[in-house]
């Protein structure tokens, strides 16, 4: 039992660390008695044994990545209807978790059809199949594992790329002589290039020079192969690390293996999928602003959620609790306050979210007049000899032509979430200042930057929330400390590149972060506003994480602050 | 050259009309797309410039309720799409009909009335 324990932390940290680069993003909760628009965030635990205790738990809960909020909508079941949703909701979910047996039996039909898989077990070995479908519980794992299979003894390296369809970034993951594993992340453009280049060749023969800069991790000669999956699309690398290219032999053998991979391949990507979502909803339980518990069938507790633990025994009975049965026989608890529901936590605003829908309903609802206006002084132009009346229409004409020029920049910099795209960083900037001006009258603002244009490939909607957030963060601080005379207050935004990133600061000679909320400082709902959310930072904060950056601070009392954001400089 | 301009917002529709009959098209305006419908039935038009969100229904309805009038090939000569959503969607459906979208605002107004002229001879 203790070594189940230890492989189960194990796993879970992880997990963990993998998972660390990612983020869940906003969480819509569709409660009925709050307003629809309410979103809170979820920030990812750090603490691996909840992540074990979760497991164990096995709340088996299908959330697409995507499209969380929609998925979640069971909570919202769940705290409304208490009689209608008995524990069958969940019963499906059940259904989706995966055993090995099943997994043990499809690859067994695969290799009863496959034609060449007769000498197979000389590659592969019973046992494999086990340790490889059990103890393997993701990619970043699958290259150290694949040297070890009696078929590819004979190599060094090993890489994989696996790209989730939909997604802006395919994963790497490399193995070199048994050494720790390598993880990082390429824009799905190159993994495409790569991928075409691989399913395209006959000879399965590649070396350094046949893909982009940097694609492959191993040097010389070797080997790869493409698969496409229902879900995914992955290339698999192998090579020696030399320059001899394999024999006939050899490129025998790697067909023969890597044909029979791909029923593992998919298995095991499915699989992380899977425990990613897991992950997910745990994440989402542990943050939520509502007290939560998982009991098992003894009454013992598998999971509290952080309101859960600082709920006080004496407070309990001031909160309705609802139960609902899950698997396994556990039970799920929930407790909603009954005195204080508008001022739950769940009641935050997050504000950027709120000004992209009004941007967008200004774009419907004024596009269409303002056009009108545009067409109707195309058509008055050069009707009147009076010079007066024409310069009048073509100042209507030019400022309705404006107006309709801001929307569009306004409601582009907050278009669908998940847009990747190549865009003009400086611009995107000065677009988002002039979004801050009414929340930052009086402040003057600069931008320093050495090129007028840069081009970086990212998402401009996040990057553009992060700046707006850091800007009225440094206005209300400039605010704070100078009161109505706002004369020497300044925000500067510095835009700087090295090599492999771009750098953001937004700098104000404000006051400072007080010692006491700076290790608070990105946790979600710690504010020290009276007005605050608590979510800003957060949610700054792991938006960049999902962008691959990270974001550092600098603060002292009498110079103000400097928060700086940096991120991969990729360009198409 | 006889054109009917299907539109719901007013301004629009009129100023349209007003810089087309400038070119001397003769120029008829309907505002609501089953109005548009009854029309297309009644008379025949060189081009049929509609908008996409109608307050009745979609510039398509329209399309697809002309077939029994037009053959496909007419469809893709007559129509012309005006829409401020121009989505990839909007976009392909247009094209199955083999008919031309105009985004609205237009990016230069005398390339649109060009266009709106010459309909897809140019192709």
């Amino acid at each position: 039992m203790e070594n189940k324990h230890c492989t189960g932390l194990e796993k879970a940290q992880n997990q963990l660390d993998r998972e660390s680069s990612l983020l869940i993003g906003e969480v819509r909760l569709l409660k009925d008695n709050l307003p629809k628009n309410d979103i809170f965030e979820v920030a990812r635990s750090e603490d691996p044994e909840k992540a074990f205790l979760y497991s164990l738990a096995k709340l088996k809960l299908e959330v697409s990545n995507k499209q969380t909020a929609a998925s979640l909508q069971w909570l919202q079941k769940f705290s409304r209807d208490e009689e209608a949703n008995k524990a069958q909701n969940f019963e499906h979910l059940s259904k989706s978790r995966k055993s090995y047996g099943a997994f043990k039996k499809r690859l067994n039909t695969h290799l009863k059809n496959s034609k060449k898989s007769k000498d197979i077990d000389k590659y592969f070995l019973e046992n494999q199949y086990r340790e490889l479908y059990n103890i393997i519980l993701n990619l970043q794992s699958l290259p150290s594992f694949l040297l070890t299979l009696e078929g590819f003894k004979s190599y060094k390296a090993c890489q994989i790329v696996a790209h989730e369809k939909g997604q802006a970034f395919a994963t790497t993951s490399f193995c070199i002589d048994g050494e720790k594993t390598s993880t990082k992340r390429i824009p799905v453009e190159k993994f495409n290039k790569a991928f075409q280049t691989v399913k395209k060749s006959k000879s399965r023969l590649f070396s350094s020079q046949s893909f982009s800069d940097g694609f492959s991790e191993a040097i010389g000669s070797f080997m790869a192969k493409s698969f496409t999956g229902r879900k995914f699309n992955l290339i698999l690398l192998l090579g020696r690390n030399d320059f001899l290219p394999p024999n006939e032999e050899e490129l025998g053998k790697f067909d023969e293996v890597t044909q029979n991979l791909e029923p593992i391949f998919n298995a095991i990507l499915m699989r992380s999928n899977h425990d990613d979502k897991i992950l997910n909803i745990m994440d989402l339980l542990e943050s939520l602003p509502l007290p939560l518990s998982i009991k098992d069938k003894t009454d013992s507790f598998l999971f509290k959620n952080q309101a859960f633990e600082k709920l006080k025994d004496t407070e309990v009975k001031d909160f309705r609790q609802i139960e609902r049965s899950l698997t396994g026989k556990n039970t799920l608890s929930l407790f909603l306050d009954n005195t204080r529901n508008e001022e739950t936590d769940l009641y935050h605003f997050y504000k950027v979210s709120l000004l992209g829908e009004l941007l967008n309903t200004l774009r419907h609802e004024l596009s269409n007049p303002l056009f009108g206006i545009s067409l109707a002084t195309d058509f008055l132009e050069g009707e009147s000899s009076d010079d007066e009346i024409n310069e009048t229409i073509a100042d209507i004409k030019i400022n309705s032509n404006r107006c309709q020029q801001i929307i569009k920049n306004f409601s582009n910099l907050y278009e669908a979430e998940e847009n990747f795209k190549d865009f003009n960083l400086v611009s995107l900037i000065e677009e988002t200042i002039i979004l801050t001006k009414s929340e930052t009258r009086g402040i003057a603002k600069s931008i320093k930057t050495v090129e007028n244009e840069l081009i970086i490939f990212s998402n401009p909607t996040w990057i553009s929330q992060v700046i707006f957030n850091l800007i009225i963060n440094a206005g209300q601080a400039l605010q704070e400390k100078y009161g109505d005379n706002l004369r020497s207050s300044k925000i500067e935004i510095i835009l700087e590149v090295t090599n492999k990133n771009v750098i953001i600061s937004v700098i104000d000679n404000g006051s400072g972060v007080p010692d006491s909320a700076k290790e608070k400082l990105f946790t979600p709902f710690f504010t020290t506003k009276e007005k605050g959310t608590g979510l800003g930072l957060s949610i700054c904060r792991n938006l960049i994480k999902k962008l691959d950056g990270n974001m550092i601070y600098e603060t002292s009392r009498d110079q103000g602050s400097k928060f700086s954001i940096s991120l991969p400089f990729v360009s198409q | 050259m006889k054109i009917l301009i299907v539109e719901d917002e007013t301004l629009i529709a009129r100023s349209l009309k007003k810089l087309l009959e400038r070119k001397g098209c003769q120029v008829t305006w309907e505002s609501s797309g089953n109005k548009a419908i009854e029309t297309i039935r009644g008379s025949d038009f060189d081009r049929i410039i509609s908008d996409l969100m109608l307050q009745d229904i979609s510039g398509f309805d329209v399309i697809e309720e002309s077939k029994e009038k037009y053959d496909m090939s007419e469809i893709g000569q007559k129509f012309i799409i005006i829409t401020a959503y121009s989505s990839p969607q909007v976009l392909a459906k247009a094209a199955s009909y083999g008919c031309l979208v105009l985004s609205k605002p237009f990016e230069d107004l005398n390339e649109a009335i060009d266009i709106f002229m010459k309909g897809k001879s140019d192709d």
